[in-house]
């Protein structure tokens, strides 16, 4: 039992039979409502942003973590060692400091322009941090930041950065997808995936590590690479 | 609620849900939604130096965890409120619009796994959306309203434009998040291809669905 015949109903905007016995329209319509769709989302296809290929690898070495390790003081060192999380007023190392660049022919500049120019967003949403700058005494706020992503709803490889005493600092980790807050999923692939990053842009990466003695779970073993230009 | 035909208004409404006060909720929920992912961009960087002299550095923090969440949140909310109000252009925003803002406002553009997801909980939603306004509107129920049909296969085409860019770009640590978008990304299509087979078939006056109809008054 039709009620209308489709052959008679030209579609359109006001193609739509109202009668109750569902809509109906014409193959024309049909044909052009499913051409407008693909075309719709062809556009939305081409205004898509280039894709930027990560540097975090699958697997990334790491001594393992000694929950013993005694850490390098702060005063000793050019570089921070921790990243603080403010808490009630207190300073509380969260995060251990696994890159440095003693920035002996480089600039702070153009370390965060290598990590921009790799295609990493800065400004990404993420919370405030600090390093303990040796010369003053006093606690900084991360100075440039950069991520993968803006939220990091299916996890990213975050960093952050600080010039302290004419040296460079970084904390870099892969966040875990944030269920419900970001956890940390590894130091080392950050580690590695900025060593990967430097070198790819021509840069030193030290064969020798650094020790710090900031074991951090779950992987993180206490050494920074030391990356010169 | 279900306006007659030509008025664009009440398309687009049809578009964004069924039920009138479900649809405002929507709206209003959406809106704050994207007004808070912005706040947490934007307040960290205006206040942070006021806010460290003063201790409020952990309320800012807060605000960050919060638009973290809504930004993850609102994926799934865009799903339920498909199912349940049908709007797949509305079901489609939850995941979309908060993501977009915020990239919009950090000028990070580029096509990572979080767009890629965004935008098949998008297609999703709008699918689902399809679903939902059929429950809560029986003349429609076989197919779905066919400008909704029209908003989620667009965002299946660019959700499948998406997912190949990003297949080999994407690091192994977002692996999780790129298998999810390839489930959300199927589920849609079957919804929406099931959509134009019905569209087909009822347009075309097939057997199946004259026998379901009521024979007219004498």
């Amino acid at each position: 039992m039709r009620l209308t015949d489709p052959r008679h109903n030209m579609g359109g905007p006001g193609g739509e039979a109202s009668t109750g016995t569902g809509p109906r329209f014409s193959r024309r319509t049909l044909l052009s409502r499913a051409a407008l769709a693909v075309g719709l989302g062809g556009v939305g296809s081409l205004t898509l942003p280039e894709t930027v290929d990560s540097s975090v690898p699958a697997r990334a070495d790491s001594r393992g973590v000694d929950p013993d390790a005694e850490s390098v003081s702060e005063a000793e060192t050019p570089y921070a060692v921790w990243q603080y999380e403010s808490e009630d007023g207190e300073m509380r190392p969260t995060a251990p400091i696994n890159v440095v660049f003693p920035l002996e022919s480089a600039t702070f500049a153009a370390v965060t322009a290598t990590c921009r120019r790799s295609g990493l967003t800065d400004r990404p949403l993420e919370y405030v941090r600090y390093a303990r700058d040796r010369n003053t005494g006093r606690y900084r706020r991360q100075q440039w930041t950069a991520a993968e992503s803006f939220g990091g709803v299916a996890g990213r490889f975050h960093v952050r950065c600080w010039e302290l005493a004419g040296t460079a600092s970084v904390q870099a980790h892969v966040d875990t997808a944030p269920l419900p807050t970001h956890g940390t999923a590894s130091y080392a692939l950050a580690r590695r995936a900025l060593e990967r990053i430097f070198d790819a842009a021509g840069w030193t990466v030290s064969d020798d590590r650094l020790h710090l003695g900031n074991d951090s779970g779950p992987d993180h073993d206490g050494y920074a690479t030391v990356i010169r230009r | 609620m279900n306006p007659g035909p030509g008025a664009a208004g009440g398309r687009l409404a049809a578009l964004c849900g069924e039920d009138d006060r479900w649809r405002l909720a929507g709206v209003v929920g959406l809106g704050v939604a994207v007004a808070v992912v912005l706040a947490s961009v934007w307040l960290p960087e205006w206040l942070v130096d006021a806010a460290e002299t003063h201790g409020g550095v952990q309320s800012l923090d807060a605000l960050v965890t919060v638009g973290v969440l809504i930004v993850v949140l609102a994926e799934a909310v865009g799903l339920l409120y498909g199912l349940w109000n049908g709007g797949p252009l509305l079901a489609a925003s939850f995941p979309l619009a908060p993501e977009l803002a915020g990239r919009l406002a950090t000028g990070g553009w580029g096509l990572d796994a979080d767009l890629t997801l965004a935008l098949c909980a998008g297609a999703a939603a709008a699918a689902l959306g399809l679903y939902g306004a059929g429950r809560r509107r029986p003349e429609a129920r076989r197919s779905g309203p066919l400008d909704g049909l029209t908003v989620a296969t667009s965002l299946i085409v660019t959700g499948l434009a998406a997912l190949i860019a990003v297949g080999d770009a994407a690091g192994p640590h977002v692996a999780g998040a790129v298998r999810l978008s390839w489930l959300l990304w199927s589920g849609a299509a079957v919804i929406v291809l099931a959509g134009w087979v019905g569209y087909v078939r009822v347009g075309s006056g097939d057997r199946v669905v004259a026998v379901d109809l009521p024979d007219p008054p004498p």
